[in-house]
């Protein structure tokens, strides 16, 4: 028995695990005497002891095992690591660092050097070091590994750890902003306020994520300045007589308010399963895809002139599309998506009853009756409507303000243009 | 329920040893659930579908019809249906059968690439495109394709593609008269939509791997026209030329490796240029401070640099470099560090055989033609030729800052480094992660 072939020694290991696994300390101890007894300088074999003794609490020993293993297989990662782990043991902390680094240097992104470097880096109280460790450690998981609860429990103080350091660097600069904040008093600090939460791990950014036709080089704003849309004033001014417009239909002509999402047989349903074909979310349309409703039109005269008046998105067959969308009580819009950038959209909120939630990227905003916004309807977007009285808003298409007039038509002859291709419905308007 | 558990049982069992190429084991169990329950939708399936591989779809359709009616919400039956009726050349029925197992399973596979190929087959171009530009888009980028279906995939890549080019040409017709109309305005935005659109570019967008103003746009190079005090520095560009040819005249020593980042960070796609003066520096103004002694070595330069628009955030910035990039050196794709800062490349030494990319464009550097870009969107380079390739780099403003935003952020990067009591994001672990 002098040759000793790797799948023997690779079935002792097994023994090994397995009855460590199920605390059969003695047979797993005969199986490393053996392993040890048929080549004693083998480093999986000593790695293996190694970490056995260390189990034991016999650092030493684990030391010089592990030590041996790394120095005869100098190119593995995870050797140097148990190294560190003895030398934690010992309080050894500079050759503790140092075995990490060897990891590290052999493989930067090795995710459990990372995290025994951030542990070591803590331990001495270097929080701010830590910090950025355990913001690498995070970074180089690999994204479907398996997360035993060992793993899932440091990740979890990982991101502790991220937050406390978050929520230490916000108190110190906390007064040095506030001094600047001071000084511009009365100034629009939105967008910083913005980077300065998703700096502090506030704040997620959202990006646009168009269904059908993504615009490059465009600002990426949730909720547009209406400086951009002057004339929205008079729709504003308007709002109690375009409210009594919008409650008139819905008493008088409630079958002609239709189910906002109405998905083709054998398309996805995904999120849309409880509102699918459902009028919960209703719509009475003034203007659908560029063609007016005259019926609904006739029947809401003020509404029809201010919408008339309006320098809306416009393109044949697609666009604009105007209407009353009626959210029920106790009902909600899930995130979503819409269909492109080029186009934003209006909300005139009618009838709003406490209870109610807007979100579009990262910004909240509650509706104000008569108060009529812009947004970018390809940000991620949901409604909730959590009070017992239905809410009504009008809501209609205009261009993206940042489109030269030149884009603006070419946009318009491509959407047409791929729509008569298609010979299908509007990609404009996609039930939803 | 015990019963449909057994016959499950055993009709894995089969499928099994069918798997492993023992076909007369696989037929035994086959038979026993056959005489347990002879009527059973899945049994009939399973018999059908050795009947489909036998060439007999006419025996296979009659079992599926049965199996259908006692089964009608399970979708693999449907598709083993539209199998058999292909096979029939019923291609209306197909068509029926199709649908209902998508209308069970959306997302079916099999089903969604049976529905492109019958649509194909009825001469539906357009549709069946469209079928299979949803069937690609449900495999998840980096999957390997599973072998079974490669061919069926990659035939259906080459129908989207087909499709996106009958598009463009229906499309660019319809475009004709305006883009005569707009002979003159750039309209290269809305040329990259539509390349988007037909799938022939994708979009990037900033990344910055510190500070992320939001709101910004992602535009890759600047219109030069919006940095008129870059003409100034432009009529400099020979004189900016001979006092760094004048520089590199002393060798590499007078560099400064351009990436210089600790150990054991995960920052690997630095390894080779890490330290290295492969990609050398030579600062004119190094984070902020103006370099007196290499300044008064380039008085030349100095003096174009008071036209420069300074990205001023004390401590960081700005910075003015001679970046000089090594014969057969490459720097690989990464994004810059802070979106509210642009970089301007005055390209001084260009030999043949260079190449610069920011995100969707590729663009060539021009001796004294500088432009204006936006470092946090991916971007690398690379000399491929046998000499050095020379730029001066410049850090100024991204223009959609305000004066009051500007402020705040030089408050918010100093008060960063204080914390963190460094210096250098630039260069520091929180780059790239």
């Amino acid at each position: 028995m002098n040759t000793v072939t790797e799948s023997q020694l690779q079935g002792l290991m097994e023994v090994v695990d397995r009855a460590m696994q199920t605390g059969n300390n003695a047979e797993a101890d005969q199986a490393i005497a053996k392993a040890r007894a048929l080549a004693p300088d083998h480093p999986g074999v000593l790695n293996v002891a190694g970490m056995r003794a260390l189990a034991l609490g016999d650092a030493k020993t684990a030391r010089s095992l592990l030590e041996r293993a790394a120095e005869l297989d100098p190119a593995t990662p995870i050797l140097w690591v148990n190294v560190a782990l003895a030398q934690r043991e010992l309080k050894d902390e500079t050759a503790e660092r140092d075995a990490l680094e060897k990891a590290l240097a052999l493989a930067p992104r090795y995710f459990p050097a990372l995290l025994h470097k951030a542990r070591l880096l803590e331990r001495q109280g270097k929080g701010k070091a830590a910090a950025t460790m355990y913001h690498a450690f995070l970074s180089c998981l690999p994204r479907d590994a398996d997360r035993p609860p060992a793993l899932q429990e440091a990740i979890a103080h990982a991101q502790r750890a991220l937050q406390e350091n978050d929520r230490a660097l916000e108190a110190f600069l906390e007064p040095r902003v506030q001094a600047a904040r001071t000084r511009h008093r009365g100034e629009s600090l939105e967008r910083f306020e913005a980077c300065l939460e998703a700096l502090l791990g506030k704040r997620s950014l959202y990006r646009p994520e168009p269904t059908f036709m993504l615009f490059p080089g465009l600002p990426a704003i949730e909720f547009l300045d209406r400086t951009h849309y002057p004339w929205l004033d008079e729709f504003d001014a308007a709002a109690d007589e375009i409210r009594r417009e919008a409650l008139s239909a819905f008493s008088e002509a409630a079958g002609d308010f239709v189910p906002y999402i109405s998905k083709p047989a054998g398309a996805p349903v995904d999120q849309w399963l409880e509102l699918n074909n459902s009028k919960r979310w209703s719509t009475y349309f003034l203007m659908k895809n560029g063609k007016g409703i005259d019926e609904h039109l006739a029947r809401c005269p003020r509404t029809a002139a201010l919408l008339k008046a309006a320098p809306l998105c416009e393109i044949a067959n697609h666009a604009p599309t105007a209407f009353f969308s009626v959210l029920a009580p106790r009902t909600r819009i899930p995130p979503h998506t819409g269909v492109t950038n080029t186009r934003f959209i209006v909300h005139l909120p009618l009838v709003v009853p406490p209870g109610c939630m807007y979100r579009v990227g990262a910004e909240k905003r509650p509706w104000r009756e008569g108060n009529a916004w812009v947004f970018d309807d390809t940000f991620e977007h949901e409604a909730i409507n959590d009070s017992d009285q239905p809410r009504i808003v009008l809501i209609f298409d205009v261009w993206n303000c940042f489109l030269t007039p030149a884009e603006r038509d070419l946009v318009a002859a491509v959407t047409a243009g791929v729509h008569d291709f298609n010979e299908g419905e509007s990609p404009f308007r996609q039930g939803g | 329920m015990e019963d449909d558990r057994r016959i499950l049982q055993l009709l894995e069992e089969a499928s099994n040893a069918s798997a492993l190429g023992y076909a007369q084991e696989a037929d035994r169990f086959l038979r026993q659930a056959q005489a347990e329950a002879p009527r059973h939708p899945l049994v009939l399936n399973e018999i059908a579908r050795r009947m489909l591989e036998a060439g007999n779809p006419a025996g296979a359709r009659l079992l599926l019809e049965q199996a259908v009616k006692d089964a009608p919400d399970h979708a693999p039956l449907w598709i083993n249906l539209a199998a058999a009726l292909r096979g029939l050349n019923l291609g209306e029925k197909e068509m029926a059968a199709v649908e209902k197992a998508l209308a069970l399973e959306p997302r079916n596979m099999r089903a969604l690439l049976q529905k492109a190929s019958l649509q194909e087959s009825l001469g539906q171009e357009r549709a069946a495109a469209a079928t299979y530009r949803t069937a690609l888009q449900l495999i998840p980028p980096g999957l390997d394709v599973p072998p079974g279906l490669r061919q069926a995939l990659e035939h259906g890549q080459r129908c989207v593609d087909a499709n996106n080019r009958a598009v463009e040409d229906f499309v660019e017709a319809r475009l004709k008269n305006l883009r005569r109309q707009y002979a003159g305005t750039p309209v290269r935005r809305v040329d990259r939509c539509l390349g988007v659109l037909l799938q022939k570019e994708r979009i990037y967008r900033q990344q910055p791997s510190f500070l992320n103003f939001p709101e910004l746009p992602s535009i890759e190079f600047y219109d030069r026209k919006d940095f008129p005090w870059l003409d100034a520095i432009e009529a400099a560009a020979d004189d900016i030329r001979a006092e760094l040819v004048n520089v590199l005249s002393d060798g590499q020593t007078s560099l400064e490796p351009y990436i210089d980042i600790p150990e054991g960070l995960p920052l690997d796609q630095w390894k080779d240029l890490n330290r290295s003066r492969r990609w050398g520096i030579y600062y004119l103004w190094r984070e902020g401070m103006p370099h007196a002694e290499h300044l008064a070595r380039c008085p030349k330069t100095a003096k174009a640099l008071e036209a420069w628009p300074r990205w001023d955030v004390p401590g960081f910035g700005p910075s003015a470099v001679f970046s000089i990039l090594d014969a057969k050196t490459r720097i690989p794709p990464h994004c810059g560090v802070y979106n509210t800062r642009l970089l301007v490349h005055l390209p001084l030494i260009v030999p043949p055989a260079c190449l610069f990319r920011v995100g969707g464009e590729r663009r060539e550097w021009v001796p004294g033609k500088a432009w204006v870009f936006d470092d946090t969107i991916e971007h690398e380079a690379s000399n491929d030729s046998d000499v050095p390739r020379a730029v001066m780099i410049l850090d100024i403003w991204s223009p959609f800052l305000s004066e009051v935003e500007r402020q705040f952020v030089r408050e918010v990067i100093a008060a960063m480094g204080d914390y963190y009591g460094t210096s250098s994001h630039a260069r520091g672990a929180q780059q790239v992660l």
